[in-house]
């Protein structure tokens, strides 16, 4: 895969581009800043974008910078990088695009395996969310919403947090050992037990419902 | 009331307020290099046992043994990163700018151990002084009563009514008494009365903690008298408190900065350095990961410095502002000792100028504890591309050890060491030059690169 990085602090910058090529990507430029990427993205092709949130132009030059490079490259993968997991970012990140997308953890990503998985996903059009704000979002539900997590078996709360990492349907099959068929059956028994309207037929929509649903400022009636 | 005796009570009143707002921040401070030093510590000393660990197990060609250790340092340095990241977040939320106070408390309850029943809100923003205002000292108690695992809710209700934001927090389950609850929250009592608020803790079967701020910073002009002069104290109040408040808002924000762009970043590249090692020994590069571990272990070094650094509150203001010739002069000037600064008013990267600042510090803080009556002096210059410092001192001296450091007496050779790493993190080299009777010279010197 072919990857643009954009990250101000020069040892992590440095750093990430090692991984990369260890991981057998080639690197179609590493710069310091959005406006340097924008440009470099100008004469350079990449299938995705790797943007540290925190970086110039501040204060948060990635998400600037992710908006202009979905509209100029609509079909690149933009993967958001951060010190922080937090739900605020996270908003913000899924108004910018809910395909091939990503946010995680500066640190998450530095192992080959969990790299190289990212950018797969992304290339391959999912949304891919830090696990860590994913777990957070499904353990401590908002308000009334409590309830209605608490009432889910744990295996649809397991499938759930897989859910809210932006996971496929054989992505969820594959890290808990079961099959795609099954992971359907939960994921309709979730549905039906938070009150979401599923449309089988996206997994995206699926994703992002699920999202909206654990986000929400006050529980609906 | 008199015109004088009002403008009396409004002149203690400001003083009150300042030095309250600046006890509160020296406070604050003092705490945060606390908390940083707590997490910091053992974890960075089980991580270097962890790669050295490895580094045997490599060489002794057990590259399983090796792969093991290696998971176990990147346990530590997430964990580590972990509770790094709790303590920078708390310092300068950008939820809380984005958001507002509610937004931020339920970002905050995420992530406690214990559930926090978030209600209540303001229909409307406020202004930030205000916000920001309660913000804090409503955050240090919801996580003080709800930083550890409890089965029973936290209740947190934010209300903005009758001229006040106010928080409210019950504790139905309290482990502790109001009267320890309320020492504990003795600090944030203080900053909330200084902007004109309150902090009461009451009730023994549930602990009830409200505090509130005035939802403007001018005190409402009440009587009758001189309106016009009632009015002037309260604009001055006024003008008092959003500079108070401003004032900690931006050291937060930097110390934020200082947290996110120094040790917070070389702790996560560490991470980045560990995952190809570790890449390294799953596919066989055993040399390579050997060499590698050699680097990372130089890495955790300068982390380690960085980190002692930032929780000195190291890196201050004068140095971000001024460079290295106002940093060190301020610095040298407020110890009541006899310092000579000679610093070429420059301005250099960074990263150059902090390290360069540092190694100063610590090569004067050595020759102040070897040498107390001696005269210091520290000179900076640039000559052929190389930034050089020296610090020297006309006390006794020593005799250098074997390995060429002055490693005599408590903390001097650990002194040198960090000086070492610290310099070696840019590029930089450093030396000692000592002998009894003729004083000791630590001269250090870095590359610029053209820029």
């Amino acid at each position: 895969m072919r990857v643009a990085l954009a990250e101000d602090g020069t040892l992590f910058r440095e750093g990430l581009q090692m991984l990369l090529r260890a991981a057998g990507h080639e690197i179609a430029g590493a710069v310091a800043d959005g406006d340097a990427l924008v440009r470099l993205l100008d004469t350079e092709v990449a299938d995705v974008a790797i943007l540290d949130i925190r970086m110039p132009p501040e204060p948060d030059g990635g998400l600037v910078t992710a908006e202009r490079l979905r509209a100029l490259h609509p079909g690149m993968g933009l993967l958001f990088l951060s010190h922080y997991a937090e739900s605020h970012y996270l908003m913000r990140i899924l108004e910018i695009g809910t395909e091939r997308i990503g946010y995680r953890l500066k640190e998450k990503v530095g192992s080959v395996d969990v790299l190289t998985d990212t950018l797969a996903r992304i290339e391959a059009g999912e949304i891919v969310i830090e696990p860590v704000l994913a777990k957070r979002l499904v353990e401590r539900p908002r308000g009334q919403r409590r309830d209605a997590i608490a009432a889910l078996s744990e295996r649809e709360r397991d499938v759930l947090k897989q859910m809210a990492e932006g996971r496929s349907n054989n992505g969820i099959a594959a890290q808990l050992f079961v099959t795609p068929k099954a992971v359907e059956k939960h994921i309709a028994g979730i549905f039906g037990k938070l009150g979401l309207a599923a449309d089988a037929s996206e997994h995206h929509r699926r994703v992002l419902a699920v999202l909206a649903y654990l986000r929400a400022q006050r529980s609906d009636p | 009331m008199t015109r004088w005796t009002r403008q009396a009570r409004l002149a203690a009143e400001l003083t009150r307020a300042r030095q309250r707002l600046s006890r509160a921040r020296d406070l604050e401070r003092r705490r945060l290099a606390t908390a940083l030093a707590g997490v910091t510590t053992d974890r960075l000393t089980a991580l270097r046992r962890h790669l050295a660990a490895a580094s045997i197990a490599l060489s002794l060609g057990d590259a399983g043994a090796a792969g093991g250790e290696l998971a176990r340092a990147r346990a530590e340095l997430d964990e580590l990163l972990e509770r790094f990241r709790g303590i920078a977040r708390g310092v300068y939320p950008a939820v809380l700018r984005d958001q507002g106070p509610f937004g931020a408390l339920d970002e905050l309850a995420a992530t406690l151990p214990r559930p926090v029943l978030l209600s209540g809100g303001s229909a409307a923003r406020l202004e930030w002084e205000i916000e920001s205002g309660l913000y804090h000292p409503a955050a240090a108690a919801v996580a003080e009563l709800a930083g550890r695992p409890a089965a029973e809710a936290l209740r947190v209700h934010l209300a903005h009514a009758d001229g006040r934001l106010m928080v409210r927090i019950d504790d139905p389950a309290p482990d502790r008494g109001a009267p320890r609850v309320r020492a504990g929250l003795r600090d944030e009592a203080q900053r909330l009365a200084a902007l004109g608020g309150d902090l009461t803790v009451t009730g023994t079967a549930t602990v009830t903690v409200s505090g509130w701020v005035p939802d403007r910073l001018e005190p409402a002009v009440v009587g009758a008298g001189d309106l016009e002069v009632a009015r002037t104290h309260a604009a001055q109040i006024a003008a008092a408190r959003r500079a108070a408040v401003a004032e900690m808002d931006s050291e937060r924000r930097a110390i934020e900065r200082d947290l996110h762009d120094g040790a917070q970043h070389h702790l996560v590249s560490l991470r980045l350095i560990l995952g190809m090692v570790e890449h390294e020994v799953a596919t066989g590069l055993v040399d390579a990961a050997r060499d590698r571990l050699a680097v990372l272990a130089d890495q955790v070094a300068v982390a380690e410095v960085v980190l002692a650094e930032t929780a000195s509150g190291m890196s201050p203001a004068a140095l971000r502002h001024g460079g290295l010739a106002a940093a060190l002069a301020g610095e040298v000037d407020g110890a009541g000792r006899a310092v000579l600064v000679d610093a070429e008013d420059r301005r250099f990267p960074a990263e150059v100028e902090a390290a360069v600042y540092f190694c100063c510090l610590e090569a004067v803080g050595n020759a102040r504890r070897h040498a107390p009556d001696a005269v210091v002096s520290v000179r900076v210059r640039v000559a052929g591309g190389v930034l050089g410092f020296t610090v020297r001192d006309d006390g006794p001296g020593f005799a250098l050890g074997g390995d060429g450091e002055g490693g005599d007496g408590e903390g001097s050779g650990r002194g040198m060491a960090n000086i070492a790493a610290r310099m070696a993190g840019v590029g930089g080299t450093v030396a000692v030059a000592s002998a009894p009777g003729a004083g000791t010279t630590v001269t250090g010197s870095v590359p610029l690169m053209p820029a």
